[in-house]
Formats: C-alpha cells, sequence, structure tokens
C-alpha cells in the first residue's frame, strides 16, 4: 500500500513502547490496588447492566466478582481473576483491567478504565446458544462505596 | 446446553426469540478513519472493510516517514442489546509475537473511539498499558 511500510515484527509498536531507563529489568509488577472495593453502577434503570462488582487481591491477582442485574435477586456472575495494566509502560499504577466470565451460553468480557474516580467497563458478550440474541455491547460507569 | 439463560434481565431470551433477522449491520464502521490528534505516537490511521459478512481492520501505527501497516484481522461485531441490529462496537486482536494488542471500540457521536490493551510477552520489564484514542472519518 502505497504511503505506509509493511510491519516488521519487533519488540514495540509504536514509539511509546521504547524502552527507557524507567522500565528496569524483570518482569512488571502493576499495583492493582486502585481498584480493590466494591464498586454500584451509576444507572439503575438499564435492564442489561451489571448491578454491582466486589474487587479484592489475592496473592498479588486482582480477582473481580460480579453481579448482574435480575430481579427479585441479582445474578451472582461468580469471581474470576483479572489481568490489569497501567497508563504507560514505565508506571506500576492500575489504571485498567480485563476479565473473562464464561457462563457456556454466553462469554462476557470486561474491558475497563479509571477516569476521574469512576471505573468505566465496556463489555462485549457474545451468545453461543443460537437463541437468536445478538452479540451486545455496552458501557456502563461504576462508583465505589464503603464495603462495610 | 440450555438455551435461554441469562444472567442480566435484559439478555431473557424471549426479548429476542420473534425469528426477526439480527445480523448486525457493519455500514457504521466500515470507513477510513483518521486519529483526531494528528501528532499521535499510537495510530495513526484504521481502514474498516467488510467482505462475506466479516468485519474486517487494517490499522496503521504512526512511524515516520511513513506509516507503519500492521496489516489486516478479522474483527467481531457488537449491537447495542440483544434484540438489536445496530452496530455499536467491536473488537480485534493482534498478536506481534511479542506484544499482544487487543482492540476493543466504540462509536459515539460519530466518532470510533479505539481502546487497546497493550500486552508484551516472556516477562518484559515493560508494563502492560492501555491507550485511549479517538478517530475521524
Amino acid at each position: 500500500m502505497k504511503g505506509a511500510q509493511k510491519m516488521t515484527f519487533r519488540d514495540f509498536t509504536s514509539v511509546v513502547d521504547y524502552r527507557t531507563r524507567e522500565a528496569n529489568s524483570g518482569p512488571s509488577r502493576v499495583d492493582p490496588s486502585p481498584f480493590r472495593g466494591v464498586w454500584v453502577n451509576t444507572n439503575d434503570s438499564a435492564p442489561h447492566r451489571i448491578a454491582k462488582l466486589v474487587m479484592s487481591v489475592r496473592d498479588g491477582i486482582l480477582m473481580v466478582h460480579a453481579w448482574g442485574y435480575c430481579t427479585p435477586d441479582p445474578c451472582d456472575w461468580g469471581e474470576v481473576p483479572a489481568e490489569v495494566f497501567a497508563d504507560s509502560i514505565n508506571s506500576q499504577t492500575a489504571m485498567s483491567f480485563t476479565a473473562t466470565f464464561d457462563f457456556g451460553f454466553m462469554e462476557t468480557k470486561l474491558q475497563t478504565n479509571l477516569k476521574r474516580g469512576t471505573m468505566v467497563i465496556a463489555t462485549t458478550n457474545k451468545f453461543s446458544d443460537l437463541s437468536g440474541r445478538s452479540d451486545y455491547y455496552t458501557r456502563e460507569f461504576f462508583y465505589q462505596i464503603d464495603d462495610d | 446446553m440450555e438455551a435461554g439463560k441469562y444472567f442480566r434481565a435484559g439478555d431473557r431470551a424471549e426479548l429476542a426469540n420473534d425469528g426477526v433477522d439480527r445480523t448486525i449491520d457493519l455500514a457504521p464502521f466500515v470507513g477510513t478513519w483518521v486519529n483526531t490528534m494528528r501528532d499521535t505516537q499510537g495510530f495513526a490511521k484504521l481502514i474498516v472493510s467488510h467482505r462475506d459478512g466479516k468485519l474486517f481492520v487494517q490499522a496503521f501505527g504512526a512511524a515516520a516517514p511513513e506509516l507503519c501497516d500492521w496489516g489486516e484481522v478479522e474483527a467481531f461485531a457488537f449491537a447495542d442489546r440483544v434484540d438489536s441490529r445496530k452496530g455499536a462496537g467491536f473488537d480485534a486482536h493482534y498478536d506481534t509475537g511479542s506484544i499482544e494488542v487487543a482492540f476493543q471500540a466504540n462509536m459515539n457521536l460519530g466518532l470510533l473511539v479505539l481502546l487497546t490493551f497493550n500486552r508484551f510477552k516472556d516477562g518484559d520489564s515493560r508494563a502492560h498499558y492501555i491507550c485511549r484514542e479517538f478517530f475521524h472519518r
């Protein structure tokens, strides 16, 4: 294609990925603690919302326990491990995580980021049960509450 | 596998069991998308196309003197509800061997909002990181 060079496989994808002195040797350890706690949805009217998340850290791994909005009681999705991401290659503070809930008939992926104290969660939801339901995308907002 | 289960009230199967074709409309995504930041150091351009009912994305990273062509990968489209065929977002995945990049895109007010999740492999000292960028047609 004119005006572009074919990607050569290397260990960076743009200049922001270049190694610097701040990125020292050894595996990166991104601190997941900013996510620890109880988070609730800002929109209590959306029928396809995640109602609540309880997040904890065990052995350095961020664990995500989610509940979907259902009546009369929330649907417990169970707990899964998450993978955390920083906002740059040199940061050790988590700004984002991804997690996957596999329900058998549907797979829901959570892809999140923190913004000014709000956690933004995008979900992609893929059905495998031939029920005619469309795979769908959501974007939801959460705030943190006291966990007692 | 039992059909029709749900884990959110809005996912109930009866919302979509009317026999209507819900093939997701890919048209909202298709086109050439340019980063709103002309001096971006991330992705400068995306070409989104569809063939045989499938969605594809070709990404171009900022580089000089020419953009860096990442090649084309298949993307997967999502509607905005279980009973909708309106294209609301897509995801895609690149693997360069040493870096994995997951794309998660959604449409908002005529913009394509791209969130990338960048994972370095093999115990690399660089932190996995996210990047959010905006594109216009």
